[in-house]
C-alpha cells in the first residue's frame, strides 16, 4: 500500500480506546498526532475547534489529516427521549461535525488535507435504540458527501471520506456489547483514508463491519 | 511483511489498463500473480510488467465468458501457486449508444462479459476461496453500476447487474469466509480511454471530467492501491459494500 510519512494528524471525538489504537499505529507508521481532548474540547463551539488546530500547528505543525467521529447517542426509545436530551446530542453531533469540518477547510486552504469522519451504521440502517446516533449518522454522512464536493474544487484537493461502523465496536456497551469488528480494522481503515493510497477517493462512504448499500 | 504475502491472486482482463495496474501493485505488495487476458502479446508483456514489480506472475490466456477458459485457470492457478486467495473479476467491456441503436448482440455481449464473466469466476474458484484462511472477491463495477450515462441502457444495466450479483454472492459468502466486494472506479485514464475516442480526446475530455468532481482522471494506480487495502487482512471486516475510487463522482 501507498505510505507516507511524517504527516500532522488531529484526532477529535473519537472513543478513548479507538483513539489509542490509532495514535500507536500513526506514530508507527511515522507521523504526528494531536488529539482534542474530550474534558475540555467543545465539538458546539467554534472557537474550540479553532484553538485545536492552533494548537496542532504550534506543536506537530499544520494540519494535514483531521479524523472527525460522531460523539455517541443517547440510547434512549424515541419515545421516550425529551427533546432537550435530542438537541443537546445533535449539538455535539451535528453541529460539531459541522464547525470541525469548517475549520478544518479553513485549516487546510492553499494546502489540500483530509477529512476522514467516523460514523455509526446507523447512517443507512435503523439499527438500536438511539433516534440521536442515527440522526447525527445520517447527518455526517451526507455532510461528508457535500463537503466531499466542495473540497474538490479546492487546489490542492481537500478530501473527504467516512468510515461506517457497527456502533457497538465504538461504544460498547450494555445491549450492544459483542461487535465482530476489531478497533485494528477501524484504525486501519481511517489510516488508508487518510493516506495516499486514497488520492483519488472522495465523498465515499466504507462500511467496515457494517452493511453495504 | 507486506500486505499481501503469501497471498494468491488471479486478476483477470490484466492485459492492460485498471487490470493490470491492480496486479502490478498487488504483487508489489506481495502477492503472486495469474494474469489473465485475451491477447496474448499483452499478456506477455503484462507478465513480464508485473515481474519487474517485484512478483511472482504467470499469464494465462482466458475469454471470462467461457466455461473451460476459467477451469483451466482455476487449475493452472493451482499447479504453479498451490492454493487460491483472491480473485479480482475485472475483465470487462463497455459498449454505448442510444438504445433505438443498441442491438441485442450488443446487450448480449456486455451481459455475458460483465454479468456472465464474475459469475463464473466466482463459481468454480469459490471452493478454494473457501479453503483460504480470508478469502476475497473483488468484482469490477464502475460508476455506470450506481449512476446513469447517456448512452448507457445496456452497460447501466450489465454493471447494475453485477453490484446485484456481487450483494449476493457476499450474503452467501459470510457464511463460508468469503468476503465479496463490489469496485466502483470512476473515470480512469487507460490507453483504452484514448483507444475509444482516438482523434476526439479534446472534444471529448473536458465533456467527462465536467462530470468529475476534481475536474481530473484517475490512474491505474490509484486503483491499485484501494485494492491491496481491500484484499489485505487489515480490510477482513469489509464485504458486501460498494467502493468507490472516483474523484467525488459518487458523492
Amino acid at each position: 500500500m501507498a505510505e507516507a510519512a511524517g504527516k500532522v494528524w488531529v484526532l477529535a471525538g473519537l472513543p478513548e480506546a479507538l483513539a489509542e489504537n490509532l495514535e500507536r499505529r500513526l506514530a508507527e507508521h511515522g507521523h504526528r498526532v494531536v488529539s482534542a481532548a474530550p474534558q475540555t474540547h467543545d465539538p458546539g463551539r467554534a472557537e474550540a475547534w479553532d484553538h485545536l488546530f492552533a494548537s496542532a500547528d504550534s506543536s506537530a505543525g499544520p494540519a494535514d489529516v483531521l479524523v472527525l467521529a460522531l460523539a455517541a447517542g443517547t440510547a434512549s426509545p424515541l419515545e421516550d427521549m425529551a427533546l432537550t436530551q435530542f438537541r443537546h446530542d445533535n449539538e455535539a453531533n451535528l453541529i460539531g461535525s459541522f464547525l470541525g469540518v469548517q475549520a478544518a477547510f479553513k485549516a487546510f486552504e492553499g494546502r489540500g488535507g483530509r477529512i476522514v469522519t467516523l460514523m455509526s451504521a446507523n447512517a443507512r440502517e435503523g439499527l438500536g435504540a438511539s433516534p440521536t446516533l442515527a440522526a447525527g449518522s445520517g447527518g455526517l454522512a451526507m455532510l461528508t458527501r457535500a463537503s466531499a464536493l466542495e473540497g474538490a474544487g479546492h487546489r490542492p484537493h481537500i478530501h473527504v471520506n467516512g468510515v461506517l461502523t457497527d456502533s457497538a465496536a465504538l461504544w460498547p456497551a450494555g445491549d450492544d456489547a459483542g461487535s465482530e469488528v476489531t478497533l485494528d480494522e477501524i484504525a486501519e481503515a481511517l489510516i488508508f483514508l487518510g493516506g495516499p493510497g486514497a488520492d483519488y477517493m472522495t465523498g465515499s462512504l466504507v462500511p467496515v463491519g457494517a452493511p453495504g448499500p | 511483511m507486506r500486505p499481501l504475502d503469501d497471498k494468491v491472486a488471479i486478476v483477470t482482463g490484466a492485459t492492460s489498463g485498471i487490470g493490470r495496474g491492480c496486479a502490478i501493485a498487488m504483487a508489489a505488495a506481495g502477492a503472486k500473480i495469474i494474469a489473465t487476458g485475451r491477447n496474448l502479446e499483452r499478456g506477455a508483456d503484462a507478465e513480464r510488467r508485473i515481474r519487474d514489480a517485484g512478483g511472482e506472475c504467470h499469464f494465462v490466456r482466458q475469454d471470462v465468458t467461457q466455461e473451460k477458459d476459467w477451469q483451466t485457470v482455476i487449475a493452472t492457478t493451482l499447479k504453479h501457486f498451490g492454493k487460491l486467495d483472491i480473485l479480482v473479476n475485472n475483465a470487462g467491456d463497455a459498449l454505448l449508444g442510444p438504445i433505438n441503436t443498441l442491438s441485442r448482440d450488443t446487450l448480449d455481449f456486455l451481459l455475458a462479459v460483465d454479468v456472465e464473466g464474475p459469475f463464473l469466476g466466482m463459481k468454480y474458484a469459490w471452493p478454494h476461496l473457501q479453503q483460504a484462511a480470508d478469502g476475497v472477491v473483488v468484482n469490477m463495477s464502475s460508476i455506470t453500476g450506481q449512476k446513469a450515462v447517456p448512452g448507457g441502457t445496456a452497460y447501466c444495466t450489465a454493471k447494475g447487474a453485477q453490484a446485484a450479483l456481487t450483494r449476493a454472492a457476499a450474503n452467501q459468502g459470510a457464511a463460508v469466509g468469503i468476503r465479496v466486494i463490489s469496485f466502483h472506479p470512476g473515470f480512469i485514464w487507460t490507453e483504452g480511454v484514448t483507444d475509444v475516442m482516438g482523434d476526439n480526446v479534446d472534444e471529448f475530455l473536458p465533456r467527462i471530467l465536467a462530470h468529475v468532481p476534481f475536474g481530473e482522471a484517475g490512474e491505474p494506480r490509484h486503483i491499485g492501491d484501494a485494492m491491496v487495502y481491500l484484499c489485505s487482512e487489515a480490510a477482513r471486516s469489509i464485504s458486501g459494500i460498494e467502493f468507490n475510487v472516483d474523484g467525488g463522482q459518487g458523492a
